[in-house]
């Protein structure tokens, strides 16, 4: 019976340690195919992508707004790189500061970095800035 | 004006001390010759016998300066400028009301700013924006070389809200924050905001004094408040979000992390 359990525990924390590899693969995956395939994917700024551990091409879907730190809704087109342990959802939000631009309207290329030390899940544009994290933007579409 | 009580610690100064509360290394006569430290002057003679454990107290006299207000386009901007020196051990500290738009991460409509907390904190500036300031800061308030521990400035804004849920009324207290060991004391309060009407037109309210009961909820607002730690420790851990109002009821907040929050005495 206990053999039963500390196997039943084993396969748990095997199968536990296995979440995150498959997801990386997976956004390793995605991010060979979106530089193949997408035309988006030379849209970067080499020195602000080797500052950060983020690139990701998004489309602004709402400025939510500013207190301290404003918040805009994206939604990820895809990932040029990713070396975080974090898999981005196909929506969620980017920090700035509330006196600095954020996203743009339309697509833009993101440099992002970790919004605070604690946090796999959270992220600000680089500097806290549209300035400094957003480079490549076409307004065209405007935000949808 | 108020004293604050410093217990020293290993190799610490009255000029050191005096520098970490705001004032010049200069000044640190205005600190030993206070009336309140006759008895430790008279038991240890010079500055340089100082010892661990002794407590000198030390006047903070600063008090906001600049109170500049501005209505912007679909919010308001707020910059707050104090007198002495900038010193370690004197912060800011913003509580926020959201109304009916709650914003990112944290939904809560009650709020120590920043809302989705970016550090461990209960401080509006985090000590790596008080080593180098955001930019926007050095622009707003005209100064490249602007000191956060005596500058606060935002600049809050929401979209023009949805006719059904009525006109947003942002408001929030900033306070001088001066902070010994977990103690943190809290004063010269503004309360500023803004309201933001469906038709998009905003208006700025203040800045005013904060009445008794406004500084009552700031307090327990701070006492209240999340760090990092609770909020995002749950989000790595079990991958969703926990409102930073349920873990307040819940007991979590900078009080059960053994800060204390208190009006100047």
């Amino acid at each position: 019976m206990r053999r039963i359990v500390w196997l039943a525990a084993s396969f748990t924390l095997a199968a536990a340690s296995c979440v995150p590899a498959l997801a990386q693969m997976a956004q390793a995956d995605r991010q060979e195919q979106n530089v193949q395939e997408n035309p988006w994917r030379n849209l970067v700024d080499s020195k602000r992508a080797g500052a950060v551990s983020v690139v990701l091409r998004v489309r602004l879907l709402e400025r939510e707004g500013t207190d301290k730190i404003g918040w805009d809704r994206v939604r990820l087109i895809g990932v040029i790189k990713n070396s975080s342990h974090f898999t981005f959802p196909s929506e969620f939000e980017i920090a700035h500061y509330s006196g600095e631009p954020g996203v743009p309207d339309g697509e833009s290329t993101v440099y992002l970095e970790p919004y605070n030390p604690a946090s796999e899940s959270l992220w600000r544009l680089l500097g806290g800035s549209g300035k400094a994290g957003v480079s490549h933007g076409s307004a065209a579409a405007g935000p949808t | 004006m108020y004293h604050e009580d410093v217990k020293v610690k290993n190799g610490e100064t009255v000029s050191g001390i005096g520098a970490d509360f705001g004032y010049k290394i200069t000044e640190w006569h205005k600190i030993w010759d206070d009336p309140k430290n006759a008895p430790l002057v008279k038991k240890r003679g010079k500055p340089e016998h100082l010892q661990i454990d002794d407590v000198v107290w030390v006047k903070i006299p600063w008090h906001t300066v600049t109170r500049r207000l501005t209505a912007d386009a679909n919010g308001a901007s707020f910059l707050v400028q104090r007198n002495g020196q900038a010193g370690k051990r004197i912060n800011w500290v913003q509580t926020v009301y959201r109304g009916n738009q709650p914003i990112g991460p944290n939904s809560s409509p009650f709020c120590v700013d920043a809302c989705t907390p970016d550090d461990d904190l209960p401080f509006y500036w985090t000590d790596a924006e008080v080593a180098s300031p955001p930019q926007w800061v050095k622009d707003f308030s005209g100064d490249p070389a602007v000191q956060l521990g005596k500058t606060f400035a935002d600049r809050a804004s929401r979209g023009a809200p949805a006719a059904g849920i009525g006109t947003t009324k942002w408001r929030a207290i900033v306070s001088i924050a001066v902070v010994n060991e977990k103690r943190v004391t809290v004063y010269d309060s503004w309360v500023w905001g803004f309201d933001l009407t469906p038709a998009g037109v905003a208006t700025k309210v203040g800045p005013r004094c904060p009445a008794p009961h406004e500084r009552l909820g700031h307090l327990q607002l701070l006492r209240g408040g999340l760090g990092t730690t609770w909020i995002f420790d749950l989000a790595t851990k079990f991958g969703f979000h926990v409102d930073g109002k349920v873990l307040s009821q819940l007991g979590f907040g900078f009080e059960a992390e053994g800060w204390t929050f208190r009006p100047a005495p």
